[in-house]
């Protein structure tokens, strides 16, 4: 809780609830990637074509399944299924990384917004400060409460949270895997093509 | 627990997933903040222990010494503060010390004991002889003296020790700054010094001279952060006589010790000081516009003591004497009435 009442006095109440919520939406995306993810091999020494029957496709199962019917019976068809399935993998995986692209972009602008707004604040404490003759610790001290915090806090969470979390999404773990489930689903479509050939 | 974070087909329940993390995180984040906030207060709290250890010590010794003494309020004489005329206040040099009568006086029963105490209280408030019902004050008072020596301490929970401490400090906060002040004597000052962040300073020539509390050297401009109220001993060689041959001095030197007190401390005894005389004037129908500089409030320090260390004083008045010849005897829970630490030093049977 004084993490909580720190975090809120320093941020603002409004920039540090904006925070928290933006922080809780990215941790909720990196939660769905890694639930789509956790089964892909990241290893550079692992080999997809071993891992298609992993559960790491099982999302697609339905899909896969008319496409192996489309393959027997019409093979102009097929084409179709299989767009189907590159847009689910779209939707299931690539709009969160659109997704937590975008509130990484939005909490950086928050986070200048916050330090113009603090910054307001701050100058204008400041000024009254100075015209009514307060001395300068005061005055600093006035500036400090009323903006300056959240003028260099905003800036400071916006950077550090924006650095983290794009490190995060270019990393082994996320971009790598994504990566590599196109792969395997790419191998998985040509099984099947392959199947309904012969 | 498989059940509380996946779904049957095996994939994860990412919204209860996503709070546990964020509480986690934040979880993580506190105690990554109490971390950082955490050496600050170990230090408080040594600091704590060693206070309430010097105390403790201090305590018994005043239980086995004789116990009343008379430091008498002065402006300090030092170059940066002169001496501002409106705050009179009194120093009654003139007085004899309790503990030197003590032990010169004849042995005797009790009630002749309590008879002489009273009378050597009559001479210390500098009254002249008065009528049979003002001496019973006298004696009363005298007699409350003496028989709660021992129990001017209150041992108190955390959370009540912080609000009688709140309610100390906020009458200082409360006085009106321009205000003629009343004389104050502190009868265990000397005892209870330290309780108030007082420096007892050995002062030669009119000029601060050496610590004694540790017999360091004081420079002047390191007593500025002090009020330009100090108390004075009035009989330094009585009262301070080992830590003055400690530092070097001897009675051929003209030696004055005083007490340096800070500025909310030494409010909040004006505060009450000035409530007792108001009081005292208001019972005894005097007129309003009386001089508060025509009188002196004779008062004790309760020390207030946190269980598990730390401790303050509490100044409360006793007695009200006017230059008049008139005392007044101050009821404590008449006058401060609505005082949380009056009260709760009245409810402990320490008052």
């Amino acid at each position: 809780m004084d993490f909580l009442r720190w975090f809120l006095e320093n941020f603002g109440i409004f920039f540090g609830s904006v925070f928290l919520f933006y922080f809780f939406l990215m941790i909720r995306r990196l939660v769905v990637l890694y639930d789509y993810l956790r089964d892909v091999p990241k290893g550079e020494n692992e080999t997809v074509l071993e891992k298609t029957g992993l559960n790491s496709l099982s999302f697609l199962s339905s899909l896969f399944q008319r496409l192996e019917k489309s393959s027997k019976s019409q093979e102009t068809y097929s084409s179709f299924v299989v767009d189907a399935i590159w847009a689910e993998i779209d939707c299931r995986i690539s709009v969160h990384f659109q997704a937590i692209s975008g509130y990484v972009s939005t909490l950086v602008l928050i986070g200048f917004a916050g330090t113009i707004f603090g910054s307001i604040g701050a100058f204008n404490e400041m000024f009254q400060g100075l015209a009514s003759g307060k001395n300068a610790a005061v005055v600093f001290a006035a500036s400090w409460d009323k903006g300056l915090s959240t003028a260099l806090y905003t800036s400071l969470g916006a950077a550090a949270i924006g650095g983290v979390v794009l490190t995060l999404i270019g990393s082994r773990f996320l971009l790598t895997r994504a990566k590599r489930l196109e792969a395997m689903v790419s191998l998985k479509i040509c099984q099947i093509l392959e199947r309904g050939a012969q | 627990m498989k059940a509380l974070f996946k779904h049957g087909n095996g994939r994860l329940k990412t919204s209860r997933i996503t709070f546990l993390v964020f509480i986690v995180m934040l979880v993580c984040l506190s105690l990554v903040y109490k971390m950082g906030k955490s050496a600050d207060k170990a230090i408080v709290k040594i600091e704590h222990v060693f206070k309430a250890q010097k105390k403790e010590v201090r305590q018994l010794a005043e239980t086995t010494e004789p116990p009343v003494k008379y430091p008498a309020p002065e402006k300090k004489a030092e170059n940066r503060h002169p001496v501002k005329k409106n705050e009179n206040i009194k120093v009654k040099k003139d007085l004899q010390p309790e503990k030197k009568v003590a032990s010169t006086s004849p042995s005797g029963s009790t009630t002749e004991k309590t008879v002489r105490k009273n009378q050597r209280v009559k001479e210390k408030v500098n009254i002249s002889p008065e009528p049979a019902e003002k001496k019973q004050i006298k004696f009363t008072m005298a007699q409350d003296l003496s028989t709660k020596k021992k129990d001017k301490t209150l041992h108190l929970a955390s959370k009540d020790y912080f609000e009688v401490y709140k309610h100390w400090q906020a009458q200082g906060e409360t006085m009106d700054k321009g205000k003629t002040l009343v004389g104050v004597r502190i009868l265990n000052l000397e005892n209870v010094y330290d309780l108030f962040q007082m420096k007892p300073v050995a002062v030669k020539e009119d000029v601060p001279h050496t610590d004694l509390e540790d017999n360091s050297r004081v420079a002047s401009a390191s007593l500025s952060e002090f009020s330009s109220t100090c108390f004075v001993v009035t009989n330094p060689w009585e009262k301070w006589e080992h830590a003055l041959k400690q530092a070097g001095f001897s009675k051929k030197n003209n030696i004055a010790v005083r007490y340096y007190t800070y500025d909310f401390v030494r409010n909040s005894i004006y505060a009450r000081a000035l409530k007792a005389f108001e009081w005292s004037v208001e019972k005894q129908n005097l007129p309003d516009d009386t001089d508060p500089s025509t009188a002196d409030v004779l008062g004790v320090v309760y020390a207030v003591n946190k269980n598990g260390g730390g401790s303050f004083g509490v100044f409360v008045p006793k007695q009200v004497d006017f230059n008049s010849n008139l005392s007044v005897k101050i009821d404590p829970m008449a006058c401060f009435k609505g005082q949380k630490d009056i009260e709760t030093l009245n409810r402990a049977g320490i008052l």
